[in-house]
């Protein structure tokens, strides 16, 4: 009786734990051009994450379909927003790009990635 | 009879010397392996599986239907980056028609788990680990035998590995991931026949227990690795969340004589990963008669501590010291 009451408060109090998160690896929510995706020629790569993370702790790379890479400067948050990071460009031809990202979060995990996107003729 | 020994084959990890730069939480490169359920993950990790709920109903021989209930506990702590240990157990039921249920604590478990190898560009991760299942140290007696206790300690030497597909060149399959383990129990005090019974004629035995080995594999789908690496769908976020997954876990007896047989279990279910949780429920589904005929299920709670305390019970203990 007393082991059985043991493992219900054991699982009452995992429930009972805060569900919200304070601290979490930074996965990758959302982006803009956005995974996958063929459209017109971005001026910036959007990256949104699931978590706050440091930009200057995080790296976007983001390259042709030679490898050179079109990026114009070091990630920055958007406008005070931890969520996310942008990354200017330079002018983009018709083709295939690569965005590789490495995140640090607040809490500093360390996440990493990459997808595509086509830019239109 | 005998029932399933899977779920109690000690699921966890061991570990040896050596670190390695890596990712915590079960990432290699950009691909996460979820907590499996049936098997270990190949990961060292500061984490919680609090609890594990299972039923599973027992192979008859023709008999009632008896059933097995378990709620069972893992804790998971790493002691430097790539090196931790787990320990591990529970409490069961079993419930025997005509007959008073019988109940008590299943045997604990620690287990040493390394993580010598990650390849990030491949997605793949190998760990290997050591087992220790401490006889007697749950419920004991002709309690613990109905309950399928060893009396005896088992230990022995687990690998464990991790495969991203995320090299494939098929752009939705890149979503996969497989996981699996390979364990071989050596028993600490060999099952060995004793006698003979006078009136059945059956061989009598001592409180051994045979050598097993024991593995699986889980197949995983990770939506999230979908949505960030492959193709954004525009799914809601808790969509992106989930990881459809399938177990396959299997035990077998390796030594003569033994009194198990081999069992094969499959486990279909569903992963929803959260910030600093996860929660996973899959069906048990008996692989073959020796380990059942009917369908159970399994669920667990699962806590991640390097996302929940980052700076105390979620980071090696080495770093405490720094």
């Amino acid at each position: 009786m007393i082991r059985r009451s043991l493992l219900a408060t054991a699982a009452l109090a995992a429930v009972a734990l805060p569900l919200g998160h304070a601290w979490a690896h930074a996965m990758l929510r959302g982006a803009s051009p956005a995974v996958g995706s063929t459209g017109p020629a971005p001026k910036s790569v959007i990256l949104t994450f699931t978590e706050g993370v440091e930009a200057s702790f995080s790296t976007i790379w983001v390259q042709d379909a030679k490898g050179a890479r079109v990026d114009a400067g070091p990630p920055h948050a958007v406008a005070g927003d931890s969520l996310r990071l942008e990354v200017p460009l330079k002018d983009l031809a018709p083709g295939s790009y690569t965005v590789t990202w490495h995140a640090t979060s607040v809490d500093t995990h360390k996440t990493e990635g990459r997808y595509a996107f086509t830019v239109a003729p | 009879m005998k029932r399933l020994a899977l779920l109690a084959a000690g699921l966890s990890g061991a570990c040896l010397l050596a670190p390695v730069a890596a990712h915590a939480h079960g990432y290699a490169g950009p691909h996460m392996f979820v907590s499996t359920l049936i098997i270990d993950d190949p990961n060292v990790a500061d984490e919680a599986s609090l609890p594990t709920f299972s039923w599973q109903p027992q192979p008859t021989d023709g008999g009632p239907q008896m059933n097995l209930y378990a709620a069972e506990f893992e804790l998971d702590k790493r002691i430097t980056e790539n090196f931790g240990f787990a320990v591990g157990g529970g409490y069961q039921w079993l419930t025997q028609p005509g007959n008073k249920t019988a109940n008590g604590w299943e045997n604990f478990y620690t287990t040493l788990k390394y993580k010598p190898y990650v390849n990030a560009e491949h997605e793949f991760m190998l760990s290997v680990g050591a087992t220790v299942n401490f006889g007697n140290s749950g419920a004991n007696g002709s309690n613990g035998a109905t309950l399928d206790n060893d009396a005896t300690d088992s230990f022995g030497p687990v690998l464990y590995f991790g495969k991203g597909f995320g090299d494939m060149p098929i752009g939705w399959a890149r979503a996969f991931a497989i996981t699996g383990q390979l364990g071989y129990q050596i028993a600490g005090t060999k099952l060995k026949v004793t006698g003979t019974d006078p009136d059945s004629g059956d061989p009598l035995f001592n409180n051994g227990t045979s050598n097993q080995w024991y593995g699986g594999l889980s197949l995983q789908y990770s939506i999230r690795y979908l949505s960030s690496q492959v193709k954004d769908y525009g799914l809601p976020e808790w969509v992106n969340r989930l990881t459809p997954l399938v177990e396959l876990g299997w035990s077998s007896p390796a030594s003569k004589p033994n009194q198990d047989s081999t069992q094969f279990i499959i486990a279909p279910g569903i992963n929803y990963t959260a910030d600093s949780y996860a929660f996973t429920v899959e069906a048990l589904i008996p692989g073959n008669k020796q380990t059942g005929s009917h369908v159970g299920v399994i669920a667990q709670f699962h806590m991640y501590f390097d996302d929940m305390f980052p700076s105390s019970l979620g980071k090696p203990i080495v770093d405490w010291f720094k």
